[in-house]
């Protein structure tokens, strides 16, 4: 038999407890009236954030009456966790810590505004004063007050006259007296802009980011096919009189040159198909810039779960991971996210997910590691062209010096056994295979001239007669393929340098230790400046071989 | 500022003098107007000239005129903002910043009392700097080392002409009105400086042709001639070209002489030079030899201070804006 609960038995400190646990950075508070906005269809939401107040507007549909009033409750939501992204019933209290006061202003098509004022600075009194006659022993349990009381008590609801609200529909949020604690880490645009980047659905900045087209282009479209909710909204923040539009955080300057073009790869595992991943890799061997935007971030409706270093962990070493930047979007309707919106809801369809995503994982890897390797490649026959130019140019077939000759065949075989070795483990790009054989067939004939003279020596012999030697090695380089010159690289001018290159981030104590062998050692070992800056080039050649094959 | 209670004067002011000249300006350049000054807790200017403001940025300190101090009430501050917000909420201006403290430490530090940093995007057409003490009396503020410093009301104008020269150009044009009400008193050792400072040809004969008069008299036309120069100074420095309007000079609290108020109006419009100063088209006679102004509960008439020969002032604001040389050139 079920047991009878009373409105007593569901004490009002509930809302204090629920919410100081889910939100506990003040700008989530923001999120989860952004998301309101979302759900109610906006497309332009504005967050104002000024000395004593704060406020999110949005040209949604608004609501009428019975929507209003339905909002108040706590923990039970008419949204379908299916469309919507808060679906909880309990967003609209996540400023109870924040604020005096909480308005809401409200107005559907065709219907009167309407007002909803939250006197949350009065139930937070109620709360703190039970708290302290409870500490001295004037109240039992009994005594305290139960939520349905305290909310009771202090919202309060009108409607209001049209001129008061002038909005054709939409709804205004007007958070006032706020707490100055939580204000300070709201009054510095660029943190809450950043904040906002990442977890709000805004669009890609046209300006700024050559693949936004593709790549909006290309997720409508899937989740146009999967009939999912994707919404993507105008947002405009301000703090105090500073006021811009926000897109979401990926520009071309975060890549060393430019990103690469995006790489799209279905998330899905057996029958399930969870939605779209995309990616753009660096388009040189190291990390993204920005620390804070290295990787895939997981979104849902557009709104982010988690951080992007949850996600680096299903990709195995970071190496690979950090030179993306990208987002999985899930477009599947029951995979949903936790309450604080830090990882998706316990399910066996979760497992699913994150069996898909290791796949997912090892697709970028896969395409990371076969960049490397062709990038590498492409280096690699640039050199061998250029070491065998320098060789036929540097050989005399005039010399005496056999010594010479034979250490020209141990280099000239060296290129060859490694252009020959990236050809079998066809580590070049398809366009390069030509270019590469080439270089074998030149290695070879090389070695082979080199080989005959130092035979003719040995023997006594006089060379034949017909081309000279000369003429044959000019026909050799002439065979050999172009090369582009090669692009600036970024090279270290001291220890502590190699290793901001590498994005290999060291203390302040470390960064100590390091001037110290560079000193003592480094330079102590290189007799001038042009070596010290050629052993710290191979030393950053050597540790970035090391990073990058684990 | 939130000291003075608003009086009879000041809403003919507001009402008869700066809102047809604001409206001509909305009209003129076909925007609404971008408002920065203080505008107290009352808001009784912006609530005047609504119908030509979109946007405001306010300055309001908590307990005029004791030195900003976190631990003060933040009430008057609030209330402006509240009262801001439901002009925004019912349409009447599209957005707005209220700056808590003094205009000048705001924009000394660049931040205001709840460490908020101050930042003007877009270009401002209407300047209300209501100063209730005078213009000479400095502020003592610390600064972010903690060191006590002396700034000037003139610096905070200064400042804001330097940043608005600075903002890159956009869809609104350079141009601007700029009300400055100040106390005519509070101004003895920086007349003395003036007086035998100054280099300018033509104040210098003004200031020889002030000789003959006495008390309020004498010291509210070098006030003028003062502010005429620093005003003309900051202006040109900056690339705008200055255009002077009529003073009104009117009874504040009190029956005294030295607690009247001044009330400038300056118009500024972008003139950069390839090289130089901007230009002032304005000869500075035709302001500095000009009737004030002064304001009943009816309106506004013309002042005569005996001892001095003096020109009417233009029976129309708008009109004699309109004929000025700096209308002609820049403005049509």
């Amino acid at each position: 038999m079920g047991i009878k609960i009373t409105k007593h038995d569901i004490g009002g400190d509930l809302i204090s407890i629920l919410t100081r646990g889910m939100y506990p950075d003040p700008r989530d508070t923001l999120r989860e009236y952004v998301q309101n906005g979302v759900d109610a269809n906006a497309k332009n939401i504005e967050i104002k954030i000024r000395g004593n107040s704060i406020v999110v507007e949005d040209d949604g549909d608004g609501m009428d009456e019975e929507t209003i009033l339905k909002a108040i409750r706590v923990g039970i939501s008419d949204k379908n966790p299916k469309n919507d992204v808060g679906f909880r019933g309990i967003g609209i209290y996540s400023s109870f810590h924040l604020c005096d006061q909480l308005h809401i202003y409200s107005k559907a098509q065709g219907d009167v505004p309407h007002l909803l004022t939250f006197n949350f600075d009065r139930m937070r009194e109620i709360l703190d004063q039970q708290q302290k006659d409870r500490l001295k022993g004037h109240l039992t349990g009994d005594d305290l007050v139960d939520l349905q009381s305290l909310l009771e008590r202090y919202i309060e609801y009108k409607t209001i006259k049209p001129d008061e609200f002038l909005k054709e529909t939409g709804t205004r949020v007007e958070m006032v007296n706020l707490d100055p604690s939580f204000f300070k880490s709201l009054s510095k645009f660029e943190e809450v802009a950043d904040y906002i980047r990442q977890v709000v659905p805004l669009h890609f900045d046209p300006d700024k980011f050559k693949y936004t087209q593709k790549i909006e282009n290309e997720i409508t479209k899937l989740c146009k096919d999967h009939k999912a909710g994707f919404s993507l909204i105008d947002l405009t923040l301000q703090v105090d009189s500073r006021v811009e539009k926000l897109y979401r955080p990926y520009t071309n300057e975060l890549f060393d040159k430019e990103p690469l073009s995006p790489r799209f790869r279905a998330v899905k595992y057996k029958n399930h198909f969870f939605g779209v991943a995309w990616g753009c890799l660096n388009s040189t061997r190291r990390k993204i810039n920005d620390k804070k935007l290295r990787g895939f971030l997981i979104r849902k409706q557009g709104f982010a779960i988690g951080t992007r270093s949850d996600v680096a962990k299903y990709f195995g070493r970071t190496t690979y991971f950090d030179r993306y930047i990208g987002e999985i979007i899930i477009v599947h309707p029951d995979l949903l996210p936790n309450a604080a919106r830090a990882d998706l809801e316990m399910s066996p369809l979760r497992a699913s997910f994150y069996e898909a995503l290791t796949d997912v994982a090892t697709f970028y890897n896969e395409r990371a590691n076969e960049y490397q390797e062709f990038t590498k490649g492409d280096d690699e026959l640039n050199e061998a062209v250029e070491d065998l130019k320098q060789l036929e140019a540097s050989i005399s077939f005039q010399s005496e010096n056999l010594e010479q000759l034979i250490d020209s065949i141990v280099k000239v075989r060296d290129i060859r056994e490694r252009i020959k070795g990236r050809l079998k483990r066809k580590a070049l790009r398809e366009e390069k295979k030509d270019d590469a054989k080439k270089i074998v067939k030149s290695a070879e004939a090389l070695e082979k001239a080199i080989q005959s003279f130092i035979n003719q020596r040995r023997k006594g012999t006089k060379t034949k007669k017909g081309k000279t030697p000369e003429t044959k090695s000019q026909e050799r380089v002439k065979e050999l393929p172009e090369t582009k010159p090669k692009e600036e690289e970024n090279l270290p001018e001291s220890l502590s340098e190699v290793f901001e290159i590498l994005g290999l981030s060291v203390s302040k104590d470390i960064k100590k230790a390091l001037e110290i062998i560079d000193e003592k050692f480094i330079q102590a070992s290189t007799p001038n400046k042009t070596e010290y800056l050629l052993a710290l080039k191979n030393l950053k050649d050597e540790l970035e071989d090391i990073i990058d094959n684990g | 500022m939130g000291e003075f209670k608003d009086h009879v004067l000041k809403k003919v002011i507001r009402e008869q003098w700066c809102k047809p000249l604001l409206s001509f300006v909305h009209e003129t350049l076909g925007y609404r107007l971008i408002y920065l000054g203080l505008p107290g807790p009352q808001a009784l200017d912006l609530l005047t000239w609504i119908d030509s403001i979109e946007q405001v940025i306010a300055f309001q300190c908590r307990d005029y005129p004791k030195p900003s101090s976190i631990s003060q009430s933040k009430s008057v501050v609030q209330n402006l903002e509240s009262k801001l917000r439901e002009l925004e909420r019912v349409g009447k201006i599209k957005t707005f910043a209220v700056y808590d403290g003094y205009i000048e430490e705001v924009l000394l530090r660049g931040r205001d009392t709840n460490g908020n940093a101050f930042n003007q995007q877009d270009i401002v057409t209407i300047y209300n700097l209501d100063f209730c003490n005078g213009i000479t009396v400095p502020l003592e503020i610390n600064d972010d080392k903690g060191n006590l410093q002396k700034f000037y009301k003139s610096e905070a104008i200064r400042k804001l002409l330097e940043i608005q020269r600075d903002i890159p150009a956009n869809t609104r044009c350079k141009k601007f009105i700029m009300f400055l009400t100040i106390h005519s008193g509070f101004w003895y050792e920086e007349k003395k400086r003036f007086i035998s400072q100054t280099q300018d040809g033509e104040v210098k004969i003004y200031i020889k042709t002030l000789e003959k008069l006495r008390g309020p008299d004498q010291r509210v036309k070098l006030l003028k001639a003062y502010i005429y120069q620093i005003i003309k100074n900051f202006f040109c420095h900056c690339d705008f070209t200055p255009e002077f309007l009529p003073v009104l000079y009117y009874r504040g609290i009190g029956t005294d002489r030295d607690n009247w108020l001044m009330h400038f109006t300056f118009v500024g419009s972008l003139n950069k030079q390839v090289s130089g100063l901007a230009p002032c088209f304005q000869n500075p006679n035709d302001f500095l030899y000009q009737k004030f102004l002064t304001v009943n509960n009816r309106g506004l008439t013309q002042m005569a201070i005996n001892g001095v020969e003096e020109a009417d002032c233009p029976s129309g604001l708008i009109a004699a804006f309109q004929s000025s040389e700096s209308y002609k050139q820049l403005w049509t």
